[in-house]
């Protein structure tokens, strides 16, 4: 979901992005890039508000693996308990 | 009092502008008035960014690149995308201003950019940037098809104006927005731009400024079919920004930029 995100963002095709990263370990991007793929992958998952303030610093929004790993951390803090799945 | 200073790079004009109001008294000046052709990529800006840097921090300076994105965010924008090239970087500056405006402070939360595609009237949010695109598209195919003379063709057409600031709802005698208002002028199929400041920090925020508003202009240009033109800067009142910064450093910032663009001939 990220890298079709980002690659919209981007203005790629996910196969673009995909070859563009090929086999490097990472991948720079626009912090704006960043930023708006956040906000995209937040807003397909349906989780309004899941991107706090301080998940937008540049640290976190300059690379691809920063990306990743921030998405990730506050996809797992805000999944939805067993109890919120049966209600 | 008044200064005209008009180079052919942004650097050069950033670098004059610097030097006139460190001569300043408290490095002020009212009604400076700055003009470029081009946009470069100069080291000045790395030298810029690592003094700003230095004086960082949470809440510090920003650099230069994040300035320029509050005009115009240049990652968001790809040309050769062609016809969707403008939609697409409106659609992806909403889902950015939606993570924007979870952040503290009227300069963070706001943008420039969005004053310009989204400004706050009446009727809801208004494209005024999209609006002024149009028209100057329509003017110039006008042009071409309906003028009979070559005089007429070469009259300046002036195509409107792009509102930032919002009565009413900027009531804050400090902060957001310092740009007031940006106009389009069509010369010679060239978007020249000018900019209206109430107050410019030339240190802090100036080579950022000036960034930005050199790819907004460009911007404009692209989706009409016409070349970038002049951008020029009237700052009402521009201040050096020697407040919390070491007069020393700022100077020899200065001195060094100098040294990197040579003097003019």
């Amino acid at each position: 979901m990220v890298l079709d995100v980002l690659a919209r963002a981007r203005g790629q095709s996910y196969a673009e992005l995909v070859e563009e990263i090929g086999d490097a370990d990472d991948l720079v991007i626009d912090s704006k890039q960043g930023q708006t793929a956040a906000i995209a992958v937040e807003s397909r998952l349906g989780r309004e508000g899941m991107i706090r303030a301080e998940d937008q610093k540049p640290e976190w929004l300059s690379s691809l693996n920063a990306l990743v790993g921030m998405l990730a951390r506050r996809i797992r803090e805000t999944e939805p308990s067993p109890a919120e799945v049966a209600r | 009092m008044t200064a005209m200073i008009r180079r052919p790079t942004l650097t050069e004009a950033w670098v004059e502008t610097m030097e006139h109001l460190v001569e300043r008294p408290n490095g002020k000046d009212h009604h400076v008035v700055v003009a470029f052709a081009e946009e470069d990529d100069s080291p000045v800006r790395d030298e810029i960014d690592a003094v700003l840097a230095a004086c960082g921090g949470e809440g510090g300076p920003w650099s230069t690149g994040t300035t320029a994105n509050t005009i115009f965010p240049a990652g968001l924008y790809h040309r050769d995308l062609d016809g969707d090239a403008a939609p697409r970087l409106y659609e992806s500056h909403d889902l950015a201003m939606k993570g924007q405006s979870r952040l503290k402070g009227r300069h963070i939360k706001n943008s420039y950019f969005d004053r310009m595609v989204a400004y706050p009237s009446g009727d809801g949010p208004f494209n005024q940037l999209q609006f002024q695109i149009e028209r100057l598209a329509t003017q110039i195919a006008k042009k071409g098809g309906t003028l009979s003379s070559a005089y007429e063709i070469g009259v300046s057409c002036p195509q409107g104006d792009v509102r930032i600031q919002a009565p009413g709802i900027d009531r804050d005698l400090y902060s957001f927005p310092c740009l007031s208002h940006v106009s389009l002028t069509f010369v010679e199929n060239a978007v020249n731009l000018t900019a209206t400041y109430r107050n410019q920090l030339i240190l802090q925020r100036g080579y950022g400024n000036f960034m930005g508003l050199a790819r907004l202009a460009g911007f404009v240009a692209n989706e009409v079919g016409a070349a970038a033109g002049e951008v020029m800067i009237v700052a009402t009142h521009a201040d050096a920004g020697f407040d919390g910064m070491n007069k020393g450093t700022v100077r020899g910032l200065v001195e060094s930029a100098r040294e990197v663009v040579g003097r003019p001939s």
